[in-house]
This record gives structure tokens, C-alpha cells and sequence, in this order.
């Protein structure tokens, strides 16, 4: 219960007219809140301009509410940071498949992380990063062109930006390159900006890529390239077309599950694009058949580079000790038709 | 029109994946590849054999459709430059004339 109040209690001043009050009330108000002093930042500076639209919300060609919009964005995303995707057919595969599939998936990409580190080598676990995930092939046609066809310089870029509002060169006065709020506006490059949709509208179907993104596709996305994880990944989704070896029955009961192997007989593999190239399959088993990860590949060129070192300088060591040779040949010649005529004059005189 | 998959027993197909000439060929495996006729126990079981050939490959599609008692359908599908809906078509008069054998038999 709230606590009355008694009318004895009120202050006996009441005063004669509403005005007079209000007059009475707000000086009493105003007294004790004091206005703390500007800085001297606020009194020298004025504030920096203020942009028309959140700065995560910048106005975009594409709307942002619709699901394909975000698609494109995550499939942008997903095609930068992973440098090395494998790309799978599949077809018409149960959810219980696909759950058995990732599982197996999960299960020796887990293997390959701790080999590593049993190997003492310090590449980091992805294990938990590698996803296969099944894609809107048309979404992923337009995310693949914008990543490697539309790039915007830098000046563009720099021009987007706001100006910072703590740099104290920045003018009251000075205009926001994208205040405008229109989508039309070049100096707006994000993904599903209208400058991103018109430098890559007219290259529709001309990436590698396009044509192998035809009906049902899966994508392996691994973050860093790792060889070794790929044939993990292979050796468990097609071991056959791969030509990796899967887990005999006997090291992995759960592998020849019939759900996971009538899954399997539903996914082939297509293509794998490593750093921005497209490779067929036979360049994909090459690619997954380097020994030891990039550490293998690099002591493997190391060893090319030595012995290759080591036979250029026997065949330049060749050349100098030919010549030597030959001078050293040619000397004693001298010496001894020199001799000769000497030792002639000597036994006649 | 459905195909009568009750009447194919096998299928072989070639394809280059990177050509355009591929779709149809990667499409119609995409029809007979299902829950139904993957498991060899099933009855409606379908041996499916896929070559892909490497990249630079310039051969034409093909499919090959074994179907039950014997008939073979092969189609050069990069030559005729058929589309998946002629495809589906051509191999669904034969399974149904063989249907209509069956049914007339019995």
C-alpha cells in the first residue's frame, strides 16, 4: 500500500495563483541541477558531421530483409576466408545421411588435428572450422563473381568512410562523401551495394565456376590449405573417385553404416578451387596427395632447391676444372717443347 | 512426366563437368539417384556408374540406360544437343512401352 500523504503535512504557503507556482517550482528545480562547463574540446570543436544511416546499415542495392540478400553476404564471406573448397554433387540425400556423413566427417578431420599435433608441427586445429554445407548454386555464382571480379580501389574506399570525428582536422563543415542515403551512390562498395551489382552484372556465367554450378552442390569449405585435411575429407566422402583409401571396417565400424554409405553413393566429387584456382579431380588427388601439409611441401621444394644448387655448382665447378685442366695440359706442352730445344742445344754445344 | 524408374536396372554416364553439355547428364542423375534406388537391397535398385573426365576433355557427353530385360538406351547427348526434358522424354517412352509388355504378359 502506497503511503498516504496527510494534508496537514503540505506547506502552508499556498500560493495565490497558478503562475506565481510554477514560477516557485521551477526555480526550486532549477537550483541544484548545475550544467557542468563544456570542455575545451567542445568549445574549440565542433562536433563531427553526422551520418544519415548507421554505419553497419549503409543503404544497399539488394534489400537487406531478404534471405537471399544475407545468403550472398555469407557466401561472400565463406569464398574469402576459405582458400580451399572441394565441391561435391549430391543428391536427394536424407537429413539422417547428411547427420551420419558430417559425423564420419568430423570424427577424421578430428584424427588429422591430433596427428599434427602428435607430430609436434604447430599448424593450428581447424578441425572444427571445416564445414560442408550444401549452397544456392545461383546465390553462389554472383558471391564467387563479386569476390573476384569487383574490385573497388582504394580511393573509393577511403571516400566512404566517415571522417573521424576525434581527428581534429576534421571540419565541423566537412560534407560526408555517402550523407546522401542513396543507393546509387559509387562511393558505397559492400556486397550487396549497387556499385558491386553493376561492375559484376554483365559477367554473369563467364567464372570458371558457373558452369559446374548446375543442380544439387555441396561445398567442403576448409579455412587454410590444408592438404592433409582434404584427404581426410576425401577419403571419407569419395574415397573412390578421390583414390584415397577409406577407413577399412575394422578401424571404423560406424563408417560402413548403411545409412553413411547409401549417403555416400549419392555424392560425387566435382572440382576443388585452391587460392582462386579451379581444379579438375586429378588435380585435386594431386593436390591431396602432398606429403605432410605446406611444412611437406615446402621441404620438398627446399630439397629440390638444394639439389639443384648442388648440381649447378659441379656443372660450373665442371667448366672452371675443364679449363684448368686444359691450360695445365697446354702448359706442361710448353714446358717440355721448351725443354726440348734446350736440352738439344746442351747435348750439341 | 515422371520416369519409370521401376523399369531401369543400370545407368552409365561420361561427362565433363566443366562443359555446359554436361547439364542434362548431371541432372538426370540427380532423377534416378534416390533414397529408393540407391540400396542395393531395394528392389527398384539402379547400378549407377559415373566417369567424369578430366577438365580439358573435349568429348561429348554420353548416357547409356540399361533398362530391365535388356533393352540398352544409349544417347549421345553433346551431339543431339538434347536438354534434360528431351532426355527424360525419350527414356520415359521406352520404360513405358516396357511397362505396357510387362502389364500385357501378365
Amino acid at each position: 500500500m502506497p503511503p498516504r500523504l496527510r494534508i496537514a503535512s503540505l506547506p502552508h504557503h499556498i500560493p495565490r495563483c497558478q503562475y506565481e507556482h510554477r514560477i516557485a517550482r521551477s526555480a526550486s528545480s532549477a537550483a541544484p541541477a548545475v550544467t557542468p562547463a563544456a570542455s575545451i574540446e567542445q568549445m574549440t570543436h565542433s562536433p563531427a558531421p553526422v551520418s544519415r544511416f548507421p554505419p553497419a546499415q549503409p543503404p544497399s542495392h539488394r534489400n537487406p530483409e531478404y534471405r537471399r540478400s544475407q545468403l550472398l553476404r555469407s557466401y561472400t564471406s565463406l569464398i574469402r576466408t576459405s582458400p580451399l573448397m572441394v565441391m561435391f554433387q549430391h543428391h536427394n540425400l536424407k537429413s539422417m545421411e547428411w547427420a551420419a556423413i558430417r559425423r564420419e566427417l568430423a570424427n577424421a578431420l578430428k584424427k588429422v588435428d591430433d596427428k599434427i599435433a602428435a607430430e609436434g608441427r604447430t599448424a593450428p586445429a581447424i578441425a572444427p572450422y571445416i564445414k560442408i554445407q550444401t549452397i544456392q548454386t545461383s546465390i553462389f555464382e554472383v558471391a564467387l563473381r563479386i569476390v573476384e571480379y569487383f574490385k573497388p580501389n582504394d580511393a573509393s574506399l577511403a571516400s566512404g568512410k566517415a571522417p573521424s570525428a576525434t581527428d581534429p582536422r576534421t571540419q565541423t563543415s566537412a560534407e560526408l562523401p555517402a550523407v546522401s542515403g542513396s543507393k546509387d551512390d559509387p562511393a558505397l562498395t559492400h556486397d550487396l551495394s549497387r556499385t558491386a551489382h553493376n561492375a559484376v552484372k554483365n559477367s554473369k556465367g563467364m567464372h570458371e565456376l558457373s558452369p559446374l554450378l548446375v543442380g544439387p552442390i555441396a561445398i567442403l569449405s576448409i579455412p587454410t590449405v590444408s592438404p592433409e585435411h582434404m584427404k581426410a575429407a576425401l577419403s571419407i566422402l569419395t574415397p573412390k573417385e578421390a583414390g584415397f583409401p577409406a577407413p577399412t571396417r575394422k578401424a571404423n565400424p560406424d563408417y560402413h553404416d548403411p545409412i553413411v554409405q547409401n549417403g555416400l553413393r549419392k555424392i560425387n566429387l566435382l572440382a576443388a578451387r585452391v587460392d582462386n584456382q579451379v581444379f579438375d579431380i586429378d588435380q585435386t588427388k594431386w593436390v591431396g596427395s602432398i606429403e605432410g601439409g605446406m611444412d611437406g611441401l615446402r621441404s620438398q621444394l627446399v630439397t629440390a632447391l638444394q639439389s639443384m644448387s648442388s648440381s649447378v655448382a659441379t656443372t660450373l665447378e665442371g667448366a672452371g676444372k675443364s679449363v684448368y685442366f686444359t691450360l695445365e695440359s697446354r702448359r706442361s706442352v710448353l714446358e717440355e717443347e721448351q725443354k726440348g730445344p734446350e736440352g738439344d742445344k746442351s747435348e750439341s754445344s | 512426366m515422371t520416369i519409370p524408374i521401376s523399369t531401369i536396372a543400370t545407368f552409365r554416364t561420361a561427362y565433363n563437368p566443366f562443359s555446359r553439355a554436361a547439364r542434362p547428364c548431371r541432372l538426370f542423375l540427380g532423377m534416378l539417384r534416390t533414397p529408393d534406388t540407391i540400396p542395393t537391397s531395394s528392389p527398384t535398385h539402379i547400378d549407377i556408374q559415373v566417369k567424369q573426365l578430366p577438365r580439358a576433355s573435349t568429348e561429348s557427353p554420353t548416357m547409356t540406360i540399361g533398362f530391365k530385360g535388356g533393352k540398352e538406351l544409349t544417347l549421345d547427348v553433346g551431339k543431339r544437343g538434347l536438354k534434360i526434358g528431351d532426355i527424360v522424354e525419350e527414356v520415359s517412352r521406352v520404360g513405358r512401352a516396357l511397362q505396357r509388355e510387362a502389364s500385357l504378359k501378365n
